[in-house]
């Protein structure tokens, strides 16, 4: 049976990572196409180096990832802190949600949400998307870690530190764990995200999901649209994320160590 | 310091935890707050350390109102049950943080944390930069001790402190408090539901149950003149006893502890009745007998010497005996 089960967990493996590997692999392909591999190749990344469009892509990707882990995980922090303490609240039932209902019902309505509003489609919709569900995985992971000390609070203050030296010295550095992981996820679902960026963007402004699907609708017309032009665009996202998601599970498996 | 309680309530989603307590609590002294669980002692102490608001009443240190003072500012110490030592701390950071908080100058940090430690029984260079998960509870113990003593509080809290640890770390670190306490001549206030610890401990002692105080007066006015019945039970042993009264009408109950009662005594005592001896429980020095007399179960504590003496055993008939003046509680009948 646990040998079953190992072969299992392999195959798994296989069926997630083969394609990326793949991908990764004709990135460095010298032939336009995945059919063959006809020798290794720099040009789809010297192609990349001069793609002016890709650069801006990376950029706004990651500003807009950065900017609403950021405050999502600000917000939900305020949340998981006033709320310590009582047992399942309204906003917890609230958070669930975002995390359950279809991407695309969410798109939709963020779109007709701005549409009401007479937003002018851009960044600052699109930030405001991502933070909106944002909140509810930062809020999540914060309030199954914790974010109040409240005996280390306690015993804080009879030794004579004030609210923000509790803060600063007690409850930020044990929050901070739980901080790193939520601005982790919420900075990957942002980052890679494509169908809220889609419906909640304007002209002018798009992210590397987005570059990378309209330039795949429309294969080899121009250089940078090859397929292995883009498995070369798709490749440093896999190498962030990749290392992103690394460098957490060591820090992980460094502190299970620990303690 | 002295601490003084002036009418507090408080009440936790409309039930009551204090109500209407009244406390003096003298300077220099260990008073012991004792009483089940649910009492309101912790409530108590939370209130003194400025941590819950009392909905009414006033806490008044040395005769001056600090029920508005916030915690930080009142100078009073707290030992947690749980310790609540920081973990991401070590042993010298945990002390030293009462008095970087106030900016005390590095140098003075560094003498004043090596001092306590030395004080409190840990040797600074073995433990200074130990991470705390990796002491034992005892070790914990004392560093919670030094960590609230460091700052030189007005006032000790400890809210069952030794709830975690062994009975024989337990007894030292008792004994070491006690000893503390008399070189700092600290005012403590120490809440706990086991009288043993009381006993070993305090100089006064506070009886409450139900978020009021029963009795509160020296430990040893308070385990031989106990108002009530249940400050005699909360405090000490006792046989529950139903008697009829000569001269007032009526019946009630008494109380007689176990080791004032008499084993076949030799002199006239006032009362006496004859019994069977039905079990035996050895507790180290003493020895518990359970005598059946009159259909009721009595338990007589006797010393392991004059036990001895006595030669008897399970199934032997003794006689009892014991003096009026012995029995607690006839003002607390109704």
């Amino acid at each position: 049976m646990k040998r079953a089960l190992q072969i299992y967990s392999f195959l798994a493996m296989i069926v997630i990572y083969v394609p990326v590997a793949l991908m990764v692999l004709n990135s460095f392909n010298e032939n336009p196409y995945m059919d063959r591999f006809s020798g290794p190749s720099l040009r789809w990344f010297e192609t990349l180096l001069g793609d002016e469009e890709a650069k801006v892509g990376y950029v706004n990707s990651f500003t807009v990832a950065v900017v609403s882990s950021i405050l999502s995980v600000l917000l939900a922090f305020a949340a998981a802190s006033s709320l310590s303490g009582r047992r399942v609240s309204l906003i917890d039932a609230l958070a669930y949600p975002p995390i359950v209902i279809p991407e695309i019902a969410e798109a939709v309505a963020l779109f007709m949400f701005f549409q009401v509003l007479g937003a002018e489609l851009g960044w600052l919709t699109v930030v405001i998307g991502h933070t909106a569900f944002n909140v509810a995985f930062a809020y999540l992971t914060l309030r199954t870690t914790g974010t109040r000390f409240e005996a280390l609070e306690n015993a804080a203050r009879t030794l004579g530190a004030s609210r923000l030296q509790v803060f600063k010295d007690i409850v930020l550095p044990l929050a901070l764990p739980s901080i790193v992981v939520a601005m982790a996820i919420t900075f990957l679902l942002s980052f890679t995200n494509f169908m809220k960026t889609l419906f909640t963007t304007g002209p002018g402004f798009y992210t590397l999901p987005l570059l990378i699907w309209n330039r795949a609708r429309r294969p080899g017309v121009e250089e940078f649209s090859y397929p292995n032009a883009l498995n070369a665009l798709f490749t440093p996202l896999v190498l962030i994320t990749l290392s992103i998601a690394v460098t957490y599970t060591l820090y992980v498996l460094t502190r299970q160590k620990r303690e | 310091m002295e601490v003084e309680l002036v009418n507090i309530w408080k009440k936790y989603n409309k039930v009551d935890a204090l109500r209407g307590v009244n406390l003096v609590i003298p300077r220099g002294q260990i008073t012991a707050v004792l009483g089940p669980s649910g009492c309101g002692k912790t409530t108590l102490l939370k209130i003194i350390a400025g941590l819950v608001q009392p909905d009414e009443g006033r806490v008044l240190f040395d005769g001056v109102d600090y029920t508005n003072v916030p915690t930080e500012k009142r100078g009073v110490g707290m030992v947690f049950q749980d310790l609540a030592l920081f973990p991401h701390m070590t042993v010298y950071d945990n002390v030293a943080f009462g008095l970087r908080v106030k900016k005390v100058r590095e140098e003075e940090v560094r003498s004043r944390v090596k001092t306590v430690l030395e004080l409190i029984g840990l040797d600074p260079s073995l433990y200074a930069n130990r991470r705390i998960d990796e002491l034992s509870g005892g070790e914990q113990q004392r560093v919670a001790l030094a960590r609230s003593l460091v700052v030189e509080p007005k006032v000790l809290l400890l809210d069952e402190p030794m709830a975690h640890l062994d009975y024989k770390i337990k007894q030292r670190l008792l004994g070491e408090i006690r000893r503390l306490q008399k070189i700092l001549g600290i005012t403590m206030i120490y809440v706990t539901h086991d009288q043993t610890e009381a006993m070993s401990m305090a100089d006064e002692v506070v009886v409450m149950s139900r978020g009021v105080v029963l009795q509160h007066g020296p430990q040893r006015e308070v385990y031989e003149k106990p108002l009530s019945l249940d400050v005699a039970s909360f405090f000490g042993d006792v046989n529950v006893l139903e008697a009829t009264f000569a001269g007032i009408k009526g019946e009630g109950v008494v109380a007689i502890r176990p080791e004032d009662i008499e084993v076949n005594p030799s002199e006239e005592l006032d009362v006496v009745y004859e019994g069977t001896v039905e079990d035996l429980v050895f507790q180290g020095p003493l020895i518990r007998l359970d005598v059946r007399v009159n259909g009721n179960s009595l338990k007589v504590l006797v010393g392991r010497k004059e036990f001895g003496r006595m030669g008897i055993g399970v199934g032997s008939r003794i006689r009892v005996g014991w003096r009026l003046e012995d029995l607690k509680g006839a003002k607390g009948v109704g």
